[in-house]
């Protein structure tokens, strides 16, 4: 049977080279248009997740700053630490809107008297490095690290896809500082950390942004996979992260010259205010806005403003939406036009081969073996559109606007739709076949 | 010693308009049997020939093949008993053009699952006795008339069947060519095998030990 299956297919692939190199073309253009209408329906539920994630149904603001390098000195200057304290103070305590100012940064660690160098003092650090970056973006020299970190509010420890695996979350003392001297900082470490820390462990020379170096001491770990939105609906993954609370200050570290300490100074910096977030329900969004506006200008910020965020991703939403459903009729019409261009060719493919398919039935052969022969020239045909397929998906770049991306579930769908058209083929196949009067075939003269 | 009979068997073709084949037909052959059936175009004797062969389904009566009921045979355990137990030779040969010779011959063979070297040792001796060895890997096409309805009768053959029907197996060949392929199965009668052949030609119907004429779907006479 394999011998008439590969002499069938060598009849195809020579008798009909034509045909069949444009059915190969067909269907490998097919492949094409599938996995780019699956990916664009893919990013948009992942956009969709991520703006719900991350707005809640709800409508935030973020907070922004106009003017040039000059202004910002002026407004995040040291000596402005106070007056920005009692605006993160006025913030964090309305009741009628939730004020988050989780940020992403990074967690130096270094001794700034350069006494010990990197190799001495972190035995480690290269473990530490591997960890903290999986793709080598950290600057790291000898007696230099930087770590990706995340500066949580204080409700970072509740947020949906924050879990933790070890230890405890932080409790609301760890974000309270009530001296700068032999400062010791509560850390959770993301999953990756684990093979070099356990909880209770001690982790010197980080630096909060100030010049003395603080003490991390480990509080627990997360779980594997937890994730945080941030302000852009972008899902941040935290296994290599170190989590650090953004902490704010109890003492009054004015000196007396007027400017602040460098713990406060650094407790109170533009990461707190600029980037933050404002989240209120829907129906009290004009009231909140006024209000913040109102609280910025009483306490002297009137470069500050709010900008809004859910409503521009709302209506990013709707047309990434329209997109997708575009993608998703593009989809249906090229599996269409496939099963169609098939059907066809399956037809066409009958009638030009009655004689030859009655003599093989007046020789024997059994409707399921008809059934092989006739799917076989259709799967070779999936066979080299598939390796057309990643063949051209190899040479073309992932940055072309002509992207080949193989998504997640490109393969199953496109594997499922070549199982489906198979299965058509061969029942549909061979009850054509065996409606071909086969006596009346067999006794024609050609 | 009976091989297969039918018994008022009828047949009709069309939907809108039917032109009843067959009419209460009935025949009976006994094995090592040489056949022929006679009649004009149109009386049913193709028809004949499809029902024994299981090409086509009776409408009504009953066939028995070995004393096997055959009327309610359908779908691929008749397709396995064409296979096993009927060799069929066309007036046109019934060859597929883009096989050898060899694997139209094989054709059945490798349908069974016959192993490859048994297949083979059976293709070249059918082949012998058919004096077309030297043909088995030409084309269809390349081959004469005559030539290319012994390639057909060695593929009939080939599985050793009960019975090897043949419809006008010398209609398309010139006299000579019809004389050979007469003595091929004058060969195969003398060996046991039973034969039915369907023809126009007195001459072909005289060599064969019986032969019926049909009419109107029945048979009108026998000789």
């Amino acid at each position: 049977m394999i011998g008439i299956i590969l002499q069938e297919l060598k009849n195809t692939m020579i008798g009909n080279k034509m045909i069949f190199i444009l059915s190969v073309l067909a269907f490998t253009c097919a492949c094409i248009g599938i996995n780019a209408s699956l990916t664009g329906l893919m990013i948009n539920a992942r956009e969709k997740e991520a703006v719900e994630a991350s707005f809640s149904g709800k409508t935030t603001y973020r907070i922004a700053m106009d003017g040039d390098s000059d202004t910002y000195m002026r407004v995040f200057g040291n000596k402005n630490t106070g007056k920005i304290k009692a605006l993160f103070n006025d913030l964090t305590a309305d009741p009628h809107f939730k004020y988050r100012y989780t940020s992403e940064n990074v967690m130096d660690f270094f001794d700034p008297g350069g006494n010990v160098s990197a190799e001495s003092v972190f035995p480690a650090f290269k473990e530490e490095f591997r960890a903290g970056y999986e793709n080598g973006t950290a600057v790291y020299d000898e007696d230099y690290l930087v770590l990706k970190a995340i500066y949580a509010d204080r409700d970072f420890c509740t947020e949906t896809g924050v879990k933790i695996a070890d230890g405890q979350a932080f409790e609301a003392d760890d974000f309270m500082i009530g001296s700068a001297d032999n400062l010791t900082v509560s850390v959770l470490l993301g999953s990756a950390y684990r093979d070099l820390y356990k909880t209770g462990d001690r982790i010197p020379y980080a630096h909060l942004g100030t010049t003395d170096p603080v003490t991390l001491v480990v509080t627990g770990f997360l779980d594997a996979g937890s994730y945080y939105y941030d302000n852009n609906a972008i899902k941040t993954i935290l296994d290599r992260y170190m989590i650090v609370p953004a902490v704010e200050t109890s003492y009054d570290g004015m000196k007396p010259d007027g400017s602040y300490d460098d713990l406060s100074h650094a407790a109170y910096d533009t990461m707190k205010l600029i980037g933050g977030r404002i989240i209120c329900e829907n129906a009290r969004a004009g009231n909140v806005k006024n209000e913040i506006e109102e609280i910025f200008k009483r306490n002297g910020f009137s470069e500050l403003r709010l900008d809004a965020e859910s409503e521009g991703f709302a209506q990013y939403l709707d047309s990434s939406r329209e997109s997708a459903a575009l993608s998703l009729v593009i989809t249906v019409f090229i599996i269409i036009m496939i099963s169609l261009m098939i059907c066809i060719r399956t037809v066409c493919r009958i009638i030009k081969n009655r004689k030859k398919y009655s003599i093989m039935m007046l020789n024997g052969i059994t409707k399921m073996k008809m059934m092989l022969i006739l799917t076989a020239e259709t799967l070779l045909i999936f066979v080299c559109s598939g390796i057309l397929f990643f063949i051209l998906k190899t040479f073309i770049p992932d940055t072309s606007p002509f992207d080949l991306g193989l998504n997640d579930h490109s393969f199953p769908v496109i594997a499922g739709v070549m199982l489906i058209l198979l299965m058509f083929i061969g029942i549909f196949g061979v009850r054509r076949v065996y409606r071909v009067d086969m006596s009346t075939v067999l006794r024609e003269h050609e | 010693m009976e091989l297969l009979r039918l018994q008022k068997i009828t047949k009709t073709y069309g939907t809108k308009k039917k032109v009843r084949a067959l009419n209460g037909f009935d025949l009976t052959v006994n094995k090592n049997e040489m056949l022929a059936i006679m009649g004009r175009s149109g009386s049913g004797k193709s028809t004949v020939l499809n029902i024994i062969a299981g090409i086509d389904r009776l409408e009504g009566g009953k066939y028995y093949f070995e004393n096997t009921d055959m009327s309610t045979m359908t779908g691929d355990r008749m397709t396995r008993f064409r296979r096993d137990k009927i060799g069929v030779v066309f007036q046109h040969f019934a060859l597929i053009d883009e096989y050898t010779v060899y694997n139209n011959i094989a054709l059945p063979l490798k349908l069974s699952k016959c192993p490859d070297a048994k297949a083979d040792s059976m293709i070249r001796e059918a082949a012998g006795k058919l004096g077309i060895t030297s043909l088995l890997s030409k084309n269809p096409r390349e081959l004469s008339g005559g030539e290319a309805q012994r390639a057909a009768i060695a593929r009939a053959i080939i599985t050793e069947p009960k019975v090897i029907l043949a419809d006008e197996p010398t209609g398309a060949l010139d006299e000579e060519n019809g004389k050979k392929i007469m003595n091929v199965f004058h060969e195969l009668h003398k060996k046991g095998n039973t034969l039915i052949i369907v023809t126009h030609d007195p001459s072909v119907a005289a060599q064969c030990s019986r032969t019926i004429c049909i009419k109107d779907g029945k048979v009108c006479g026998t000789e």
